[in-house]
C-alpha cells in the first residue's frame, strides 16, 4: 500500500549544519497492519514517518501511495492528502492550548467542508470512545498525559482516515496509561486501519499489537522483522 | 458550494474560538481599536455635518455681496452706488443691507446687530438670538439695554426669540428696525453697510462680479460660493486640531496592531504548523487569520462609527465641540441633522480596517507557506 524506494532525507543541504536524517529506505508497508519504527533517539523514525504521512518531501527516492508518487504532488494535493489518507498522533500531542478537547478534536475536519453539526457528532463519539466524553468542554492544558494522548488519538480519526502514524504514542506516560493507549491502538487494528508507530518503548513491542518490525539506525534500515514469520529479536529495544 | 459555506462557518467558529482563548488581549485591542474608530469618526462626521449646515445656510444667502472699500478696509456704501449696480445687465435685483458689530460688556461678546429684510420689528423692538437670551437671561417681554455709539443707553423690547434651529448663526443675533438700527450706529439715512446682488443667470455670477468691480473699482466683491469654500476652509482647518492630537493615538494604535498583527510569536508559529500537519492548506490558514481580522476589524469598526454617531448627533459631540465650533463667547446650542453618508463609511472603512488586516495576513502567510514536519521534530 505505502512503498518507499530509496527515500534519503537531507536536512540544510549545503550548509554547515547540513544532516542526513534517512538514507536510501526502501520499503513497503501493507494496509491492514501494524508496522513498528524502531531505533534509538536520532534513528530517523520521526522524519520517516513525516516522509511516509506526506508531511515533508523526501530529498531523493520515491514515496508512493497505492502505487501513486505522492513525493512530488503540489502542495494543495499533499495537504489534501495528510488530511483525508492519515491521522497524526504526535509524540508531544501537539494539541492546541486553551481551545477545549471537543474543538482540538474537531480541527482536522474544519476545512473538509463537512456539515459542522456531523463533524460535531462524530468527535462527540470519538471522545466517548478514547473514554474522554466527560472531558469534551475542558481546556486541552487541564488534561493530564494519558487524556492528551487520547484525545490526540480522536483528533486523529475524526476524518476517519485508514492510516494512523502515531510518533511514540507512550512517551511520557507510565506503564498504566501506555498500556490503555496501546489498547485503543489494538481496537483500531481490529477495525482494519493500517498503524505505523515511530517507538523505542519496550512496551509497545511486548504486546501482540505490533505485526512488523523495522529497526532504523543513522537513518538506514538495519532490519525488517515480521513477528508472523520470524521471532522478534527484542534485544534491539533500547529506550 | 454547501461545502464552501460549511467550511467558512467552520472556519469562523475556530476563528471565534480563537478570539475567546486570548481574551484579555483581543478585548484590549479591541477596545483600542474602537476608541480610535470612534474619535476619528467624531471628527469626521463632525466636521460634515458642520460643513452641511453651512452649505444649507449659504442656500438662502445672494449669489453676490458687494462691499465699498475705502483704503482697502470696509466702507458704508451710499444709496446711489445700489441704483448703479441696478443698472448692471445681468443684474435682477440689488438691496441694500444694515447691519454691524456691538461689543456687549454685560456678556463680554460681540453681537451682530441686522436689519431683517422682512417682517422687522417695530420701533423699539427686537428679535433675539437663543443664546443671547439665555445668557442674558431674557424672554418675551423683558427689556434689553444696550449702549449706543455715542454711548447713551438704549431699551429695547424683546418682541420673541429666533428660531432655535438656526442658533448656528443666530446665537449672538438681534434683528431691529432700520430707524433703530440708524439711530444706534449713528449712520445716516442713504448709507449701508453693503449691497446683497440677485443674478438673473446663476451661471454668469463671475461676468456680473467682474461688471461691478469695472464700474465701481472701489468695492470688493464676494460670491456665495467664495463664502462656502471660506467655510470649509474654516471646518477643515479646525478638524485638523483634532485631527493632528489623534495623529499620536493613531501612531500608538498602529504600533499596537503592527506588534499584534505582524509580529507572531513562536506558540502561534507553533500552532500554524500543527494545523497544516493536520490538513490545513496555507488557504485555510490565511482565510482564518483573514476572517480573525476581518472581525475584530469590523466589529471594532461598526462599534466605534456607531458610538460616533451617537455622539455627534445625540449627544451634541461634547468632546470636541469647543475645538471644531469656534472659539466663540456665545456658544450655540444646536443639533447637527443626522445623516449616514455611504462613501464617508468607506473610505473610514477602509483606512481602519484595512491596514490592519493587511497587516495581520503577510506574517500569517510566510509562517503558513512553511513546511509542517517541524512540529513532528519538536
Amino acid at each position: 500500500m505505502i512503498e518507499l524506494v530509496g527515500v534519503g532525507k537531507t536536512f540544510n543541504p549545503g550548509r554547515d549544519n547540513e544532516f542526513h536524517a534517512v538514507r536510501e529506505v526502501s520499503l513497503s508497508i501493507e494496509a491492514g497492519r501494524v508496522t513498528a519504527l524502531r531505533g534509538p533517539s536520532g534513528s530517523g523514525k520521526t522524519t520517516l514517518l513525516g516522509l511516509i504521512g506526506g508531511l515533508t518531501r523526501p530529498s531523493v527516492g520515491r514515496v508512493r501511495l497505492q502505487g501513486r508518487d505522492i513525493s512530488a504532488l503540489p502542495e494543495r494535493f499533499l495537504t489534501a492528502l495528510r488530511r483525508d489518507t492519515f491521522g497524526f498522533v504526535f509524540q508531544q500531542f501537539q494539541l492546541i492550548r486553551d481551545l477545549s478537547v471537543l474543538d482540538n478534536v474537531m480541527l482536522p475536519a474544519v476545512p473538509t467542508g463537512r456539515p459542522h453539526a456531523d463533524i460535531r457528532t462524530r468527535a462527540l463519539r470519538l471522545l466517548d470512545e478514547v473514554g474522554l466524553g466527560r472531558r469534551a468542554a475542558a481546556r486541552v492544558q487541564w488534561l493530564s498525559g494519558g487524556e492528551a494522548q487520547r484525545a490526540a488519538i480522536a483528533r486523529a480519526l475524526i476524518n476517519d482516515p485508514p492510516v494512523i502514524l502515531a510518533d511514540e504514542p507512550t512517551a511520557h506516560l507510565d506503564n498504566v496509561l501506555s498500556r490503555q493507549i496501546l489498547e485503543i491502538l489494538a481496537d483500531l487494528r481490529r477495525r482494519g486501519r493500517t498503524l505505523v508507530i515511530a517507538s523505542h518503548d519496550p512496551l509497545v513491542f511486548e504486546t501482540d499489537l505490533v505485526e512488523r518490525v523495522i529497526d532504523l539506525r543513522d537513518g538506514r534500515v538495519l532490519t525488517v522483522h515480521d513477528r508472523s514469520t520470524v521471532p522478534m529479536d527484542k534485544s534491539a529495544c533500547r529506550p | 458550494m454547501n461545502a464552501w459555506i460549511e467550511r467558512q462557518r467552520g472556519l469562523i467558529d475556530t476563528t471565534v474560538a480563537n478570539l475567546r482563548r486570548r481574551k484579555a488581549r483581543n478585548l484590549g485591542l479591541f477596545m483600542a481599536y474602537v476608541l480610535l474608530v470612534f474619535l476619528l469618526a467624531s471628527v469626521v462626521l463632525f466636521g460634515d455635518g458642520m460643513r452641511r449646515e453651512a452649505r444649507l445656510l449659504l442656500e438662502g444667502a445672494p449669489e453676490l455681496v458687494v462691499q465699498r472699500l475705502t483704503a482697502g478696509r470696509h466702507d458704508l456704501m451710499p444709496a446711489q452706488w445700489l441704483q448703479r449696480i441696478a443698472g448692471l445687465r445681468g443684474v435682477a435685483a440689488v438691496e441694500g443691507r444694515l447691519w454691524g458689530y456691538h461689543h456687549d460688556a454685560a456678556v463680554g461678546a460681540n453681537l451682530t446687530l441686522q436689519v431683517p429684510k422682512e417682517a422687522a420689528p417695530a420701533a423699539g423692538r427686537v428679535h433675539l438670538g437663543a443664546t443671547l437670551a439665555r445668557l442674558r437671561g431674557l424672554a418675551p417681554g423683558d427689556v434689553l439695554s444696550l449702549r449706543d455709539h455715542a454711548g447713551q443707553p438704549h431699551a429695547f423690547v424683546v418682541e420673541a426669540l429666533l428660531d432655535s434651529r438656526s442658533e448656528l448663526v443666530s446665537a449672538d443675533l438681534v434683528l431691529l428696525g432700520e430707524a433703530d438700527f440708524r439711530a444706534f450706529f449713528g449712520i445716516a439715512a442713504g448709507l449701508y453697510t453693503d449691497a446683497a446682488l440677485r443674478v438673473v443667470n446663476p451661471l454668469e455670477t463671475r461676468t456680473v462680479a467682474e461688471k461691478v468691480l469695472a464700474r465701481l473699482p472701489a468695492t470688493r466683491v464676494i460670491s456665495r460660493e467664495e463664502m462656502r469654500r471660506t467655510y470649509d476652509a474654516v471646518f477643515n482647518w479646525r478638524q485638523g486640531l483634532p485631527l493632528m492630537a489623534l495623529s499620536v493615538l493613531l501612531a500608538a494604535f498602529a504600533l499596537l496592531a503592527w506588534d499584534k498583527a505582524s509580529g507572531l510569536s513562536a506558540e502561534e508559529r507553533r500552532e500554524i504548523g500543527i494545523l497544516k500537519a493536520l490538513g490545513w492548506d496555507s488557504g485555510d490558514v490565511l482565510a482564518m487569520k483573514l476572517w480573525e481580522g476581518a472581525l475584530l476589524s469590523l466589529l471594532a469598526f461598526l462599534l466605534g462609527y456607531t458610538l460616533a454617531w451617537l455622539h455627534v448627533f445625540y449627544a451634541g459631540a461634547p468632546l470636541f465641540e469647543p475645538v471644531l465650533k469656534g472659539w466663540s463667547v456665545l456658544y450655540p446650542r444646536f443639533a447637527l441633522a443626522p445623516e449616514v453618508d455611504s462613501s464617508r463609511i468607506v473610505s473610514l472603512a477602509l483606512l481602519t480596517v484595512l491596514p490592519y488586516v493587511a497587516a495581520t495576513l503577510v506574517p500569517v502567510w510566510r509562517a503558513a507557506t512553511l513546511d509542517p514536519d517541524a512540529v513532528m521534530r519538536e
